[in-house]
């Protein structure tokens, strides 16, 4: 039985924007509500709980349930070891971050009702809003 | 014009942004809005426009 994983450095402060970066990673069904129980791979509960949700169904056949359980400074990813050396990817949670941070950018942008310009300068995506 | 710079690392994900064209610290105004999304203050630094006071000009009726 493969173990959960917490990651409470890794923080998602907003849950709606949460959602829609695990759309931008291809999880469209996200389970949202309150001490939700999470499953393993052969449909047994876990002791572990979370708040939103995406269903191994999402994921893949022998996959178990990735869960983000809420802290007082967000939702913090509870993932299990098997999926995330499998079938997530060891950069499951990189391309997450990146896709939370895009979707805070267009965010913001829209709140300032500026524009927005992308570029790359060393590695790094550079976003400039103005506004 | 003010400019809000996102800097992201693709290697982690990691977020950083940076506020120019601010002056005196309304900018913490900007910086609590990406606070609201990040659950922490974003990594930023204080530079001379952060100290600078802002003059109230007032109106002149003639």
């Amino acid at each position: 039985m493969s173990k959960y994983l917490s990651f409470p450095d890794i923080v998602f402060a907003d849950k709606w924007t949460l959602v829609k970066a695990l759309h931008d990673c291809g999880y469209s069904v996200v389970e949202e509500g309150h001490n939700l129980p999470l499953f393993g791979y052969h449909g047994d509960q876990r002791p572990e709980t979370a708040d939103v949700v995406v269903r191994r169904t999402w994921i893949g056949s022998v996959s178990n349930d990735l869960g983000f359980a809420k802290t007082d400074k967000g939702y913090t990813p509870i993932i299990s070891e098997y999926d995330r050396g499998s079938r997530l990817g060891e950069d499951f949670l990189v391309k997450l971050r990146t896709n939370y941070s895009l979707r805070t950018i267009d965010a913001i942008t829209r709140r300032v009702r500026g524009s927005s310009t992308r570029t790359e300068e060393s590695g790094q995506i550079k976003i400039r809003v103005r506004f | 014009m003010k400019e809000i710079t996102f800097t992201i690392d693709p290697a982690t994900g990691k977020l950083t942004v940076h506020i120019h064209g601010i002056k005196g610290p309304s900018c913490t105004e900007y910086s609590k809005m990406v606070e609201d999304y990040l659950g922490k203050a974003p990594e930023s630094e204080n530079t001379a426009e952060f100290s600078a006071k802002v003059q109230n000009v007032g109106r002149v009726r003639s």
